[in-house]
């Protein structure tokens, strides 16, 4: 069965589910100390606290996909085949989202990347109610598949739909499975997934850094989409660092967010096309 | 939905447990964090060529406990500078891909049928040498046409030409996309030379004819960097951007301006603009008195064409036209490109850079000195079709998929065809005997790549991963039927081989240092003083003319029957029309509909002409030549008219994930071809 609707039984499982979450989100209140969310943008800075972002210029990119390949191979996205593309239901956890005004003769497009936005503010945390989705000290919107129980919530709240859930076990072929990046962990049926930053790169990088006995640098650490990108389009860093160029560039007149009015603050910054 | 359930119950045991937690461990419960990753096995990276694609991009592989798990482009590789295009992105399903062959196959049931005897390698090299000695003994004229990829020199494409040498004459060749060698012919008719350097990012106005440059580049990464450095590069100048095109691109999107053009008439476009320029007066009359022969008669060839019929013909406003004219003679360098299409369209898209005067010092094009680099391409349809070989090699190269016409009936005249591939692609599955080859990866590169801005890049490097399975690099294959043919003198092995040409090219240095991370040595990159090696030493006119004098280049354009125009194109996901076999390419095919796994039919509403067709509908789409099926798209930003699908799917079998997907559209025509459509 693939939906909780779609037969009595679901039905009320569902609604045991909704009750539950009543439930803990009333314990959430009453406890009042829920910290889901590690450190925020606007309080003072500890010396050496990094947030990481990243500005992604529509003018340089050409929507070649590359971000997108290389973010799957990446993190293991399960494979996709037709019958899950007509659903809609391909995990990619960046896309390439079409968007078009006027017609012919005079059609204007836009491509744009789209991984998770990493809100400072993201609406999509505060709805778990098992927190597995969370923001860390560093900015970086994490989530933790062996505490995620399914219910959506947090797809739903999610503003940009950068978040997808897991209907089916990923199939993959025995062969394949060497080809796993042992970093990242395969998601099991039933959980909500989404870009995390390319995170554990990150933790390697710490790791690396610990053992040769020097502080984090910046450049340690790149995610898969800005590494592979052939139009150099998309630029990581600390935005906490004013040296760097994503904090510069997500300054630039040209910046903007997306869904802005809501409230999010992306750390992901679009740069617009045109001069 | 069983997990549902279960979760569900871990969510009330999670509930139940925490409120019982006493303050300090309820925070630290409800403080999520990150799992550690696992201890890391033992890393490595192996620095290789990708070779998915003649451009050669330099990319580095991450190996951990032996396994290849991860990819990314090596920043100071001339050619790509770090980044990637999807494909190379993708190279590890290529690799890993479950349905790659792994034994020698012999034909059993009928051609095609897909009824297969697994062989050993021995018996496979032996009835091939066999077959091969008897053809040779036979009466036919050509006992073995050998074909390979085009574009590139490798070491495997050398082993092959070696064999075919060995046998005879005139038999070696190498197979590109579809009229891709068309701007070279180009070339050699107006420069005297195969090859002329292209540097892109000089331009301030780019002007495209038909070429879809961000999706179907002959190098791909080259491409996106070259759109990046237009845009923004380091001098902060801003060129401008024109895609005269059939449909609305991905590179049309992307440009300040498209002009749509009746699919097939981007030429006519080219001559009647060339003929402005002259009109007006605005061309580079110093270089054209310097350095080019033939104008007069050119500017003559151009008496009968009028503005107003070409208006007519490409269905772009004579408005457009006039302006299109100003903004060439007035934006400096200008450069007009085009690729793919017929010759007399890339002869005169090339007249317009001469007019422009963009050829030579500082130009957007010019000369090169030295070899070609790699094997022209374009012979074997001709050559072959009038006279088939007793036998046919094909390696690495899927001719039945790029050309069905003329290999379908090149292949039934040829008795016996051997193909070298990893998958079932459509010439492996019409062949008599498959063999099995390596991956990219697990295959040691000596090759050498020209990149379009004319900087040529040697590189060798060893396997990047130990071969997965029982396949043989192709070049080791050709060895072994060298050997088995004529004996004595050839290298015992293929790594002996692949040495002894390193020496010749003086690259064992590269070789054995490519696991510092550099493998490649860039070659002469200068133009030549003079680009021309013509006769005249100068730029010729007369062959355009004289193909403008054969052709009515105002043909009739309206067929009652097949009132539409078929426009083809390549995504850049599936470029030289390979890629639909690996699932993560499958999903960034078609970026402007989110299109995937299918073949999409793009058109404007008005041009379904058929009662209630709705978006998403499945339709036929038919030419004289035959029907296919796809899913009809409709879009408001596509020209009335014209009838837009990819090329890349469309294979019998090709694996799991590209088996009986989609159509091949150039089954039923190419660019311009008339067709109608049916509801399927
Ligand atoms: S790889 Fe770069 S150019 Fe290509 S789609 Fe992604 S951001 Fe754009
Ligand atoms: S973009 Fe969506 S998934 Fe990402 S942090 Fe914001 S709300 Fe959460
Ligand atoms: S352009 Fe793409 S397929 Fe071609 S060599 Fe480069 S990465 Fe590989």
């Amino acid at each position: 069965m693939e939906s909780l609707t779609t037969s009595r039984n679901g039905f009320l499982r569902g609604l045991l589910g909704t009750l539950g979450v009543f439930l803990l989100s009333g314990i959430g209140k009453a406890w009042g100390t829920a910290p889901r969310d590690a450190g925020h943008g606007k309080r003072p800075l500890k010396p050496g606290e990094h947030r990481w972002g990243m500005v992604i210029d529509l003018d340089k990119c050409t929507g070649c996909g590359s971000c997108v390949v290389a973010c799957s191979t990446e993190n293991n996205l399960a494979l996709g085949n037709p019958q899950e593309a007509s659903m809609g239901r391909i995990i990619r956890w960046l896309k390439i989202l079409p968007s078009h005004e006027g017609e012919f003769p005079t059609p204007k497009q836009r491509l744009l990347p789209m991984p998770c936005q990493q809100c400072d503010i993201p609406p999509c945390t505060k709805v778990c109610p098992v927190y597995a989705t969370f923001r860390n000290e560093e900015g970086i919107v994490g989530q933790v598949y062996s505490r995620c129980i399914g219910c959506r919530y947090c797809l739903n709240a999610c503003p940009y739909t950068c978040k997808d859930f897991n209907w089916k076990a990923p199939v993959w072929p025995e062969e394949m499975r060497a080809s796993f990046n042992p970093d990242v962990s395969i998601r099991p049926k039933g959980v909500v997934e989404k870009c995390l930053f390319c995170h554990h790169r990150l933790q390697r990088a710490k790791e690396e850094a610990v053992a040769e006995g020097r502080p984090l640098r910046e450049n340690d650490y790149q995610p898969a989409c800005a590494e592979i990108c052939p139009a150099k389009a998309i630029v990581f860093g600390d935005l906490n660092n004013n040296d760097s160029d994503a904090a510069n560039l997500s300054k630039d007149p040209r910046a903007f967010h997306l869904l802005e009015e809501l409230g999010t603050e992306p750390k992901v910054t679009y740069l617009k096309e045109g001069a | 939905m069983e997990i549902s359930r279960r979760n569900f119950f871990k969510f009330g045991i999670f509930s139940g447990l925490t409120s019982a937690l006493p303050a300090w461990a309820k925070k630290a419960v409800l403080t999520p964090k990150e799992d550690a990753p696992p201890p890391m096995g033992e890393e490595s990276f192996a620095y290789t060529i990708c070779g998915l694609c003649p451009a050669g991009c330099g990319i580095r592989v991450r190996k951990v406990d032996g396994h290849a798990v991860g990819i990314s482009g090596i920043p100071d590789h001339p050619t790509n500078q770090g980044g990637l295009c999807p494909k190379g992105a993708a190279s590890l399903q290529e690799l890993y891909h479950p349905d790659r062959l792994r034994t020698p196959l012999l034909r059993r049931g009928p051609r095609g049928s897909g009824e297969w005897k697994e062989i050993s390698w021995d018996k496979a090299v032996r009835s091939l040498s066999e077959k091969i000695t008897r053809a040779r003994s036979g009466s036919k004229i050509k006992p073995l046409a050998a074909l390979t990829r085009a574009r590139a020199w490798d070491i495997q494409g050398e082993a092959l030409r070696g064999l075919a040498d060995s046998i005879g004459k005139d038999n070696f060749f190498a197979l590109g996309f579809p009229k891709s060698e068309f701007p070279s012919d180009a070339y050699e008719r107006m420069h005297g030379s195969r090859r002329v350097a292209f540097h892109m990012s000089r331009a301030k106005l780019l002007v495209s004819f038909g070429f879809d440059w961000l999706q179907s580049y002959p190098s791909p990464v080259e491409a996106q960097m070259a759109f990046a450095q237009l845009r923004r590069g380091p001098s902060g100048d801003r060129a401008e951007i024109v895609q005269i095109e059939p449909r609305f691109s991905v590179t049309a999107g992307k440009a300040d301006q498209w002009v749509p053009v009746r699919p097939g008439t981007e030429g006519l476009l080219a001559l009647i603009l060339a003929k402005q320029l002259i009109a007006n007066e605005t061309y580079d009359k110093a270089f054209i008195h310097a350095q080019s022969r033939g104008f007069e008669d050119f500017k003559k060839s151009l008496d009968a064409l009028s503005l107003d019929d070409v208006s007519t013909a490409t269905e772009v406003p004579g408005k457009e036209i006039r302006l299109l004219a100003v903004k060439l003679s007035s934006l400096k360098p200008a450069a007009a490109i085009t690729n793919r299409g017929p010759l007399l369209t890339q002869m005169a898209v090339h007249a317009l850079n001469a007019l422009l005067g963009n050829i030579g010092t500082g130009g957007v094009f010019s000369g090169m000195e030295g070899r070609e680099g790699f094997w022209a391409d374009g012979l074997a349809d001709q050559s072959l079709q009038a006279r088939p070989p007793e036998l046919l090699l094909v390696d690495r190269v899927d001719p039945l998929f790029l050309s069905p016409s003329v290999w379908k009936e090149i292949v039934a005249k040829t008795p016996f065809v051997a193909t070298v591939s990893s998958f079932l692609n459509e010439t492996a599955l019409s062949s008599d005997l498959v063999l099995p080859c390596h991956t990219p990866l697990e295959r040691g590169h000596c090759s050498f790549h020209v990149s379009a801005n004319g900087s040529a890049v040697l590189g060798a490097a060893p396997k990047a991963v130990a071969p997965l399975h029982e396949t043989k690099d192709p070049g080791e294959i050709f060895l072994a039927l060298t050997r088995a043919l004529a004996g004595t003198r050839v290298p015992a092995d293929f790594d002996s081989y692949v040495m002894s040409h390193m020496k010749k090219l003086r690259a064992e240095k590269l070789f054995h240092e490519s696991s510092g991370g550099k493998f490649w040595r860039e070659m002469s990159a200068a133009a030549s003083g003079n680009p021309y090696a013509t006769r005249s030493g100068k730029f010729e006119f007369d062959a355009l003319t004289n193909l403008l004098k054969l052709q009515d280049v105002k043909k009739a354009r309206e067929d009652g029957e097949f009132p539409l125009r078929l426009h083809l194109y390549a995504p850049l996901a599936f470029s030289f029309g390979e890629g639909a076999h690996l699932p993560y390419l499958q999903s960034v095919a078609g970026p402007q509909m989110q299109e995937a796994w299918e073949t999409w039919a793009e058109m404007h509403p008005e041009t379904a002409s058929l009662p209630g067709l709705s978006d998403g509908e499945a339709i036929w789409v038919e030419s004289r030549r035959g029907k296919i099926e796809a899913r009809a798209r409709l879009s408001r930003a596509a020209m009335p008219g014209v009838v837009s699908l990819p090329v890349g799917l469309g294979y019998a079998d090709y694996g799991r994930w590209a088996k009986g997907l989609g159509s091949n559209p150039l089954e039923i025509g190419e660019e311009g071809t008339e067709v109608r459509l049916w509801k399927a």
